[in-house]
């Protein structure tokens, strides 16, 4: 029994031989809730990192040792470090900050449209490495524009601006026109030999409504924010060029990436009048093809949607106008594909991952190609077959102004 | 210094040798009267000086046909005691002399004069002689007493006085007659505080056990309802009542819970728990191995599964055997309502159990060692609320959790109304000035609370405790270790559970020695035409509880040879 005991008490005390290991109170912690990646003029690596500060987020409701809770403090500060390395400039920020900071919450990854265009490779090793970034939750994206300014810019409606760039990424299909992509994604893109990775583009472009009337006294809006559009393509590490909105969306088919959106056409039989359809369901399957013409990829996408506004008199009750419509919507995302498949040819960038659908049917034939595929892939065939059907018509049947 | 020193040790070896000579005496005494024969008895044995009154003594001496002898040597037992009473006086006008001996307040006075006193002096005629002798006659005319036992020694004399009987010793006759008239004051059977229900009975057990064993009885009108009588205690003579429904409750348990119960010897038995932890099978273990209830209906329903129940005098709590895991999750009154009641209420009791074993040490681990868990904006607002807080969480949890057991422990305590007060008090301090104070941050008063609270929905109060205790560890280690140290102590946990038995009973029975039938019964609570059979580990030999088919249908569903 004796002996019993002094075991016991011997394992009780294993555990306090590890002494609150690791232990760290959460106010300890600086979470960095948005990171940019920079290249300053003497080459070397500038970081910022956006630090909310809790203090200003609480609402300071509480009294006592809350000192400068009165003073309206910014709710986030952005740190700024430069070094040699990443690692080295993140270090260099604790210079300046009383919190250690702590990237497992980060969700916002944005490099320098500069630094894009130079590759980003030198800067992924630490990114991959780290064990406290989250690389499934860590959105990539490239500024047009300074960086600095866009983590700067802030929003009455958010508290913070790295949570607001979450928040519109969140809500990406309801245009599915700009493509955030997780880190985890874009670097699997990157070691790939058939896909190229792309990444979103945030910019900071001017408030038109921030205007203040005369007379007025009320706080204006701030005067920029911030808009998540369109993609970035890459080749290798190196940024070839933008995608504007529709071109993006024509990318996010082929990748299968569209959870959402509006179509715009133009009404049958009504000049200038335009349909709306919204996107609910979509999927796409690429297949390749060996001709004598050389490789034909076939996009084949599946849509389904619901009419959402017409603007000419049109009897959409009768199966055959909705026919018509089918024909033409699909007729509107073939066109988005095939504009975002000339820029990429255009930039020589095979983020659809055509190279890739092509290895895994033929992947002998690949091994032949796959060293000149950046040469075969601006000038391969592309067909896109769209098989889209509206599938409810709204509240409303027949326009009035038919019924008469 | 030294002589007064060795004056003391002199007169304690003195003393020391006076007892063993005494003791010694004693012996030989005892000795000589056991081999000399039952006749020759320490009869001027001077019960004063002698350290106890021992049955063995005591049975040794018979009653004899000298009524004054006999009030002697009773007289010299109880010596002064204010409250034994021997009322001598004359059968029939002077036929003959006799004594009732009685404990003032333990006997029904009325019943006393009436029934005794009464016919045997004033309503007395001498009786025509018949066969059988004065006492067997008297008590077949004249005493309209109903339970009446014969005493052939002073042990059985003292023996039923103490119980509240009056003895009746005649003159002339070597036996006396305990009459039953115990009329000694006892609560009436109420609402037990602790087991309050919405619905369903409102009785519960008080201290008297003869009022418990009829509530019991009037709930299973069987003569299987079988209830053993055992007196435990060289003091103070407790009953203790084994009751169990034969053809139900393996025999093998019942002979194990006599076995038990009869290994017991001590002095004295205050409360059941004093049995629990003298049959415990685990007896350094934490959790409760016994079901301990106030409620008459709670034990029926559990003789009905083959369990074994234990009444103890002068205790409303009773004991039930084997008492394991899952029985302390099961409460009556989840019968009592619709049965999708008893599934979201046993769900709820469940996490709540969880959340009132992990909550603050989740809270402890996730907040100090695992930041990435938390969802963003939730974090933001745990900062937030930490911010400027002087202590770790894990201080801060020990203190608050501390402190909530403090004013716990003071509410049940203190007078109902100084009570209320430390409570409001208590409420405030911890809830809202400690807040204000930065000491803890809100966040933490909320876990605290909820913990609390959920402790508060176990039906077993026996469980809240270990459960109670073993919080602190777990927030200990969840301190040290983080959720490593919370999932380690759950396994420790769980291997001890599962290692347990109670009465033979696996303790996680229901749960792990697997039969579906049981867990009808565990996480949730099917509708009673579904519970078909006793639990497994239980009635072995008996397990049918009800006829098949008994859900209610229209009368054109019901399968053919049911019963119409």
């Amino acid at each position: 029994m004796k002996r019993r005991i002094r075991l016991i008490i011997l394992v009780l005390l294993i555990c306090l031989i590890a002494g609150c290991w690791d232990m760290r109170e959460v106010e300890v912690l600086g979470y960095v809730m948005a990171m940019a990646i920079d290249r300053d003029p003497q080459e070397q690596i500038r970081i910022i990192a956006q630090v909310p500060n809790p203090r200003v987020l609480g609402g300071g409701e509480r009294g006592g040792v809350t000192p400068g809770a009165s003073i309206a403090a910014k709710p986030y500060r952005n740190y700024e470090g430069t070094g040699p390395t990443v690692f080295d400039a993140l270090r260099e920020i604790s210079h300046e900050s009383s919190r250690r900071l702590f990237f497992a919450q980060n969700r916002t990854l944005i490099f320098s449209e500069a630094m894009a265009e130079k590759g980003i490779n030198d800067v992924l090793d630490f990114l991959k490495r780290s064990v406290e970034i989250r690389r499934g939750l860590t959105m990539v994206f490239v500024a047009r524009g300074e960086p600095a300014k866009i983590l700067d810019t802030p929003n009455p409606h958010d508290i913070l601006p790295a949570l607001r760039i979450d928040d519109i990424v969140r809500w990406r299909g309801q245009t599915s026109r700009f493509a955030p992509v997780p880190l985890s994604r874009f670097l699997e893109a990157l070691s790939m030999e058939g896909q190229e990775p792309y990444a979103g583009v945030i910019e900071v472009v001017s408030n038109p409504t921030a205007q203040v009337k005369e007379g007025e006294k009320a706080a204006p809006e701030p005067s920029s924010t911030i808009r998540l559009t369109g993609a970035a393509l890459f080749r290798n590490d190196r940024m070839a060029g933008f995608l504007d909105e529709t071109e993006t969306r024509g990318l996010l088919w082929v990748l299968n990436e569209v959870r959402g959106g509006q179509i715009v056409f133009p009404c049958p039989g009504q000049e200038g009048k335009k349909v709306t359809v919204e996107i609910m369901h979509a999927n796409a399957k690429i297949e390749p093809e060996i001709t004598e013409d050389g490789i034909i990829m076939t996009v084949k996408i599946r849509e389904e949607g619901n009419l959402v506004e017409v603007e000419g008199p049109l009897d959409v009750s009768k199966p055959e106008v909705i026919k018509e419509l089918d024909r033409l919507h699909a007729a509107a995302i073939g066109n988005e594909v095939m504009a975002a498949v000339y820029k990429a040819q255009e930039l020589g960038s095979d983020a659809f991952g055509f190279g890739e659908a092509f290895r895994r049917k033929f992947p002998r034939e690949w091994k032949k190609i796959k060293k000149d595929w950046p040469e075969i892939f601006p000038g391969i065939k592309v067909r896109v077959q769209v098989a889209a059907h509206i599938r409810r018509i709204g509240m409303i049947g027949p326009p009035p102004l038919l019924v008469h | 210094m030294t002589i007064t020193c060795g004056a003391i040790k002199k007169e304690g070896v003195l003393s020391v040798r006076k007892r063993i000579v005494k003791k010694l005496h004693h012996l030989i005494r005892n000795y000589a009267c056991k081999t000399a024969g039952k006749n020759i008895c320490p009869d001027d044995m001077d019960w004063v000086q002698q350290t106890t009154v021992e049955k063995y003594d005591l049975e040794r001496i018979p009653i004899e046909a000298d009524l004054a002898a006999n009030i002697k040597r009773l007289k010299g037992i109880y010596g002064v005691c204010p409250d034994f009473i021997i009322r001598q006086f004359e059968i029939g006008g002077g036929i003959t002399k006799a004594a009732v001996i009685f404990l003032e307040g333990m006997v029904e006075r009325v019943l006393l004069s009436e029934n005794l006193l009464k016919p045997l002096m004033i309503h007395y005629r001498p009786l025509k002689p018949v066969q059988g002798s004065f006492l067997e006659q008297i008590l077949r005319v004249v005493l309209p007493v109903d339970v009446v036992r014969k005493c052939v020694n002073l042990h059985d004399v003292i023996d039923h006085v103490m119980e509240g009987s009056v003895v009746l010793l005649v003159d002339g006759e070597p036996r006396g007659l305990a009459l039953e008239a115990a009329g000694f004051k006892t609560r009436a059977p109420e609402e037990p505080i602790t087991e309050a229900v919405v619905r369903g009975a409102r009785e519960g057990f008080t201290e008297a056990l003869h009022i418990n064993i009829t509530l019991l009885r009037r709930r299973l009108k069987t003569p299987n309802l079988v209830l053993e009588r055992m007196v435990l205690g060289r003091i103070s003579h407790t009953q203790v009542v084994v009751g169990y429904v034969r053809g139900l409750a393996a025999p093998e348990l019942v002979a194990e819970v006599r076995e038990r119960l009869q290994r017991i010897d001590i002095d004295g038995i205050l409360e059941s728990n004093y049995l629990e932890e003298m049959l415990r099978d685990h007896p350094l273990s934490f959790f409760p191995q016994a079901i301990t209830t106030e409620r008459p209906d709670r034990v029926a329903a559990n003789l009905l599964e083959g369990r074994v129940a234990i009444l103890t005098e002068n205790t409303p709590h009773a004991l039930i055997l084997p008492g394991e895991f899952v029985a302390h999750m099961q409460s009556p009154e989840d019968f009592y309502h619709h049965f999708v009641l008893g599934v979201f209420i046993r769900l709820l009791r469940w996490s709540a159990f969880a959340v009132s074993l992990l909550l603050p040490s989740i809270y402890v681990a996730v907040t100090t060692f695992h930041q990435e868990m938390i969802p963003t904006r939730l974090l933001l607002s745990i900062v937030a609320a930490r911010e400027g807080v002087p202590f770790p969480a894990v201080v801060e949890a020990l203190l608050m959790e501390i402190a909530f057991e403090i004013l716990r422990e003071a509410g049940v305590r203190l007078p109902r109304t100084v009570g209320q007060a430390v409570s409001i008090v208590g409420a405030l301090v911890i809830g809202e000035a400690a807040v204000m104070a930065g000491v803890v941050s809100p966040l933490m008063v909320i876990v605290v609370a909820l913990t609390g609270i959920s402790s508060f929905l176990s039906p077993s109060f026996d469980l809240a405790i270990s459960i109670r205790i073993l919080r602190f560890t777990m927030m200990i280690l969840a301190g040290l270790l983080g959720l490593f140290g919370v999932a380690a102590g759950v396994l420790a946990i769980l291997i001890h559970l599962a290692g347990m038995r109670s009465f033979g009973v696996p303790y996680l029975a229901g749960l792990t020695p697997f039969y579906s039938d049981d867990w009808k019964d565990v996480f949730i609570r099917a509708p009673i035409w579904m519970m078909r059979r006793r639990p497994a580990e239980l009635s072995k030999s008996n397990r049918k509880r009800q006829a098949p088919g008994l859900k209610p249908e229209p009368p054109d569903r019901r399968p053919q040879g049911g019963r119409s």
